[in-house]
């Protein structure tokens, strides 16, 4: 649903985005879940692939009319939680689109 | 014998031009017939601002300016923004703009002002282009600048913007005045403007930045438009990647390439390039000394300034002074493959942004690229890539990221493409 420029996205949107991004950017090679980890011992993306799909989020946030913010000061200070699972990235897109509206 | 004197006995019975501009030729004759400017209140050691141009008045108050042993600050109209801030910083107690000459007290000192005074002679004041902070002042002692002039070299009618307030500019003008050369100054800085120039005047030497020459190839117009007069083609003050000296080489097969480095603070370096079509060149001139510290690139030089006026010395204690250049060496040649604020750190894994720039430009269709790294949570940094396609249109995304992953390092690898103008005339910095 679209008013004023602005895409109202709820919390199952923005995993559904995560998850998206995550089939595109290893070519449809993993099925990730929501609990899926991204940083630790059970990680299932490289640190590489990470930044790739933050930067895919940061792609999808501009077409979303928001900006996605994981590279200043405030996202690296919560960067451990940020990146946990599918869920909290999740989470976190969800939070700055609507604090973007 | 003085300056003026030297240059009259050179220029004696000749009104051949040594300047040649949009509007017309200048001949040193009409220089030394200027009405001169009152300087009976000028006293030597005196830290005097000229603000002019390369016009003959200007430049008769500038030799006489020199013979008179006073500290030049020549500025332009240009800069007049800053202009009490350059008073500030220099000291300044005289300021000439056309003929007037008014006093300015300051009340202040400086111990390296007080030192070239000592010394009985006459100094410069350039100020630092830098891209950081305020412009600082650049104090040099103008006898050793002016020494070099002792020794008759030959001369090539070269093109040149002869900015007054710069060393280049300074230098050019007097090494052509003291060696009967010609300078021919162009209307504008485009590729066409500047060709023509070369083929009205019959241009020998073109002194360029890497920037104008990526200008020149996609612009078409050579190897048509340049005209068989141009012998030699320099380069310098920002760093030159191999695919545009290849494709130059092949398309001038008659031009020499020479690379030209140098800073202000170190006064005027020689450089000669390892060959036409290699990046790779010796620094030297007398007095010049270098050394690789960490993969950086430093100087020594007797040459060099006496310091900055406004800012702490860049010298360490034995008088280096840090380029901030990367450099790869072999046999005492040098090839700078970027600057140390250019280093791009992937989880610990550094490479330049020059190289992965090398890369972008070897793919068909791009004109210009920037790589620079950017800071994240994650990997400490990544690379982003701006890309210039000739034709935008036509450029396809997809396969330009394949031929990254084809032939870069994985932690090298541009992970946002964006297809962007890419910004030109100074470096592109991001954080």
């Amino acid at each position: 649903m679209t008013t004023c420029g602005y895409i109202i996205m709820n919390l199952k949107d923005s995993k559904n985005i995560v998850l998206a991004c995550i089939v595109e950017i290893t070519d449809d090679e993993i099925k990730p879940t929501d609990e899926m980890s991204l940083i630790g011992k059970d990680a299932t993306l490289d640190s590489m692939k990470l930044v790739e799909l933050c930067l895919a989020l940061e792609d999808k946030a501009a077409d979303l009319k928001f900006e996605f913010d994981w590279t200043s000061e405030t996202a690296m200070s919560k960067s451990r939680s940020l990146f946990r699972t599918v869920s909290s990235l999740a989470e976190e897109f969800h939070v700055q689109s609507q604090n973007a509206q | 014998m003085s300056l003026i004197e030297k240059l009259t006995q050179k220029w004696e019975n000749s009104d051949d031009p040594f300047l040649i501009h949009p509007s017309g030729k200048l001949s040193f004759t009409e220089v030394s017939q200027q009405e001169p400017v009152d300087l009976s209140s000028i006293r030597k050691g005196d830290v005097v601002v000229l603000i002019g141009d390369f016009d003959p008045a200007s430049i008769l108050t500038l030799l006489r300016l020199i013979d008179l042993g006073v500290i030049l600050v020549p500025l332009t109209v240009e800069t007049a923004d800053d202009h009490e801030y350059f008073f500030e910083s220099a000291l300044v107690d005289v300021i000439i703009e056309g003929r007037t000459v008014r006093r300015r007290e300051h009340g202040q000192t400086h111990p390296m002002i007080e030192e070239l005074r000592n010394r009985g002679n006459a100094g410069l004041v350039l100020f630092s282009t830098g891209t950081t902070g305020r412009p600082k002042a650049i104090l040099h002692d103008f006898s050793y600048f002016l020494k070099r002039f002792d020794t008759p070299r030959p001369t090539l009618r070269t093109i040149n913007f002869l900015l007054f307030d710069h060393i280049g500019g300074i230098n050019t003008l007097l090494h052509t005045l003291f060696n009967r050369g010609v300078v021919v100054a162009p209307a504008d800085r485009s590729v066409e403007a500047i060709l023509s120039s070369c083929e009205e005047h019959q241009v020998e030497v073109l002194p360029t930045t890497p920037t104008f020459l990526r200008m020149m190839l996609m612009s078409g117009l050579i190897p048509d438009k340049v005209p068989p007069s141009l012998g030699i083609i320099t380069y310098g003050t920002e760093r030159m990647d191999q695919p545009t000296l290849d494709q130059l080489c092949e398309l001038l097969p008659d031009v020499d390439f020479r690379q030209t480095f140098g800073m202000s603070e170190l006064g005027i370096v020689r450089v000669k390039s390892e060959s036409r079509n290699s990046l790779f060149m010796k620094i030297g001139g007398e007095g010049v000394e270098t050394q690789v510290v960490g993969e950086v690139l430093q100087i020594r030089s007797t040459n060099r300034m006496l310091g900055y006026l406004n800012a702490p010395s860049p010298f360490d204690e034995e008088g280096w002074y840090d380029t901030k250049d990367v450099v790869e060496e072999i046999g005492g040649f040098y090839k700078v493959v970027g600057r140390t604020s250019e280093v791009i750190n992937v989880g610990g894994l550094k490479f330049m942004a020059s190289e992965v720039e090398r890369v972008a430009l070897l793919y068909r269709g791009v004109s210009l690229v920037k790589v620079y790294g950017k800071n994240n949570p994650i990997t400490g940094q990544h690379a982003e890539i701006i890309v210039q396609p000739s034709n935008s249109k036509n450029f396809d995304k997809i396969a330009f990221k394949k031929h990254l992953s084809d032939h870069l390092q994985s932690h090298m690898i541009p992970r946002k493409i964006m297809i962007e103008e890419v910004e030109i005339g100074h470096r592109h910095k991001r954080s």
